[in-house]
């Protein structure tokens, strides 16, 4: 027993005993891996690609749009599950009916999804330090960029627990997170489109600050805040939102645990 | 497994004029009665009769819609956190942790339940003993029996040392054997002061078992079975031509029936008394040999109250 709360101690248990567990790292290390080296020849190869940092500020925003994209994809189909999954082995009622607080139920849960994804994360760190070697960043944008995708993996594994609070069965409960995420990243770009086709005088972004890649294109560009297009950007906005949500999300799951009958 | 097992004074379940319905559908209609302290409980029912319903509402998992239940004397409805501490449930569908290991899934539950350590290694090695699972205590589950699986939930549900325990079709899927070491397992909760609630079809097995057994049938609670009937064997020594008229005229008798070797099949009036029914038999003259009430099965009273239920 590692943590006090015995739904994130199984949780954990679980998913070390899992294949998965072991092949998704394997295939996360490997698109990365993959990926920095392509970005590497591809830089290298060009004549115009200037001096060694260049190389790697390059691979660090690749591994990075790369980790995000990943991340996206991995998950809501680690978290949607976390309730409709107890409910497909019956034992959903058998966890309702003991005494602990379904609030810990919920905590539990969404760690373990969090600490699942944190675990693939970790597995980026030797190709993020590539980069330092070839001295194209710093600690600061290294934070900023890590921070910004922790933020995102809190803000997808709360609304995965959601949908999952809300469905019957895992695999509607999957495609309806995917739908959400993917509606989340076209919808906030057709809605920032439409925005400022009425008002194009508008100097700013609205819509799209929901998008979880806007930090990473912002100071990929060097302009973590400043003006593209006379419009004046923010990249802490889009975490500072994912955060809210995140935590509205957490206390709407807690609530929709606490009401479920089975 | 400290403390007692008993609701001290208090019916262990209690439900009044009980009612739950799914939108237009009535799953549960005015069922009313009490569980008794330190008894077992059966509730038999054709499927679909609201069994499952009923101890679902029990187990706090569904609000009642109408009317009001209650365990130890608590209203499910509104302390469902302090009932939670005194139940133990065991679904119809009872799925398993299949990739943990015995006493992983053992220790589990009984975090769930805040066991400290002391409690929590004295709950494992009970639960091992009642389930005869110590030498399988590092197995996997996926690698047990079905009857040990199914002995492995039920004992899971004593991790809070429960006072009542609620168990829905325990006995389905497993062979006669598994199903025979089961039961008695359930049998030594009641000497333990614990109170149980049973569904099941298995009608013989839980007539063996149970002190009283509830019919329900499509939301209604039909009767509560008593060990009394209305039909007795008479035999008599030396039956005389007008024997049978003459029992048909003492009090309490309803009709008389003859049959084969100084046999006569009586069918007592609503109310009588047996005993005195046999007294007036043996005032009347007639030597009896034998006297014996015909209790029927659970299987046959269970279908003459749902065909009286539907007539």
């Amino acid at each position: 027993m590692i943590f006090r709360n015995p739904i994130l101690n199984r949780e954990i248990d679980h998913r070390m005993r899992d294949n998965r567990t072991y092949w998704i790292p394997t295939v996360y290390i490997f698109i990365l891996g993959l990926v920095t080296l392509v970005t590497y020849l591809m830089v290298v190869k060009n004549p115009n690609s200037g001096p060694g940092w260049v190389i790697g500020k390059t691979i660090f925003h690749v591994i990075a749009f790369t980790q995000m994209a990943l991340i996206i994809l991995l998950v809501p189909s680690v978290s949607a599950g976390a309730i409709t999954g107890e409910r497909d082995r019956g034992t959903l009622s058998m966890l309702l009916v003991t005494p602990m607080p379904r609030r810990r139920i919920a905590a539990g849960k969404l760690l373990a999804s969090i600490l699942y994804v944190l675990f693939l994360i970790s597995t980026s760190i030797p190709f993020a330090a590539l980069s330092f070697g070839f001295g194209g960043t710093d600690l600061r944008l290294l934070g900023i960029t890590y921070g910004c995708i922790i933020v995102t993996v809190f803000f997808l594994a709360s609304l995965g627990l959601v949908v999952s609070t809300l469905m019957r069965r895992t695999v509607p409960a999957i495609l309806l997170a995917y739908g959400l995420v993917a509606a989340l990243l076209v919808g906030s770009g057709a809605a920032e489109l439409a925005l400022h086709a009425f008002y194009k005088d508008f100097k700013s972004i609205v819509f799209v600050y929901l998008n979880p890649f806007t930090p990473l294109v912002l100071n990929a560009m060097d302009m973590p805040s400043a003006e593209i297009a006379n419009k004046h950007l923010y990249w802490w906005i889009t975490p500072l939102l994912l955060l809210l949500l995140s935590l509205i999300f957490t206390a709407v799951a807690g609530r929709r645990i606490r009401s479920l009958r089975e | 497994m400290t403390a007692t097992g008993a609701f001290p004074c208090v019916p262990a379940a209690a439900a009044d004029r009980l009612g739950v319905r799914f939108g237009s559908f009535t799953a549960l209609d005015g069922v009313s009665f009490t569980v008794p302290a330190a008894s077992i409980t059966g509730l038999v029912g054709p499927n679909g009769a609201g069994k499952t319903t009923l101890l679902r509402v029990l187990a706090t998992l569904l609000p009642p819609s109408s009317g009001s239940a209650s365990i130890g004397g608590l209203d499910v409805a509104g302390r469902a956190e302090e009932i939670r501490k005194t139940i133990g449930y065991l679904p119809d569908f009872a799925g398993i942790y299949q990739d943990m290991r015995v006493v992983e899934y053992l220790e589990f539950f009984a975090a769930t339940y805040s066991l400290g350590r002391t409690e929590t290694q004295k709950y494992i090695a009970s639960a091992l003993e009642i389930s005869g699972l110590a030498g399988r205590a590092q197995s996997f589950i996926e690698e047990l029996s079905r009857g040990m699986r199914a002995k492995l939930s039920f004992v899971r549900t004593l991790a809070g040392n429960p006072k009542l325990l609620l168990l829905d079709e325990p006995l389905s899927n497993l062979d006669p054997l598994a199903r025979s070491e089961l039961l008695a397992v359930i049998a030594g909760m009641r000497a333990g002061g614990k109170s149980v609630l049973i569904s099941s079809h298995q009608l013989g097995e839980i007539e063996k078992l149970c002190d009283r057994v509830l019919f329900l049938d499509k939301g209604r609670l039909l009767e509560e079975s008593r060990e009394t009937t209305a039909f007795y064997s008479l035999r008599l020594a030396n039956p005389e031509a007008d024997a049978a008229a003459l029992i048909g005229g003492i009090q309490g008798v309803a009709s008389v029936t003859p049959s084969e070797g100084g046999r006569y099949l009586l069918r007592l009036g609503t109310g009588a008394d047996p005993a005195e029914v046999l007294r007036g038999i043996v005032v009347a003259g007639p030597a009896v040999l034998e006297w014996r009430p015909l209790i029927p099965s659970l299987e046959e009273r269970l279908i003459r109250a749902v065909r009286g239920g539907e007539a």
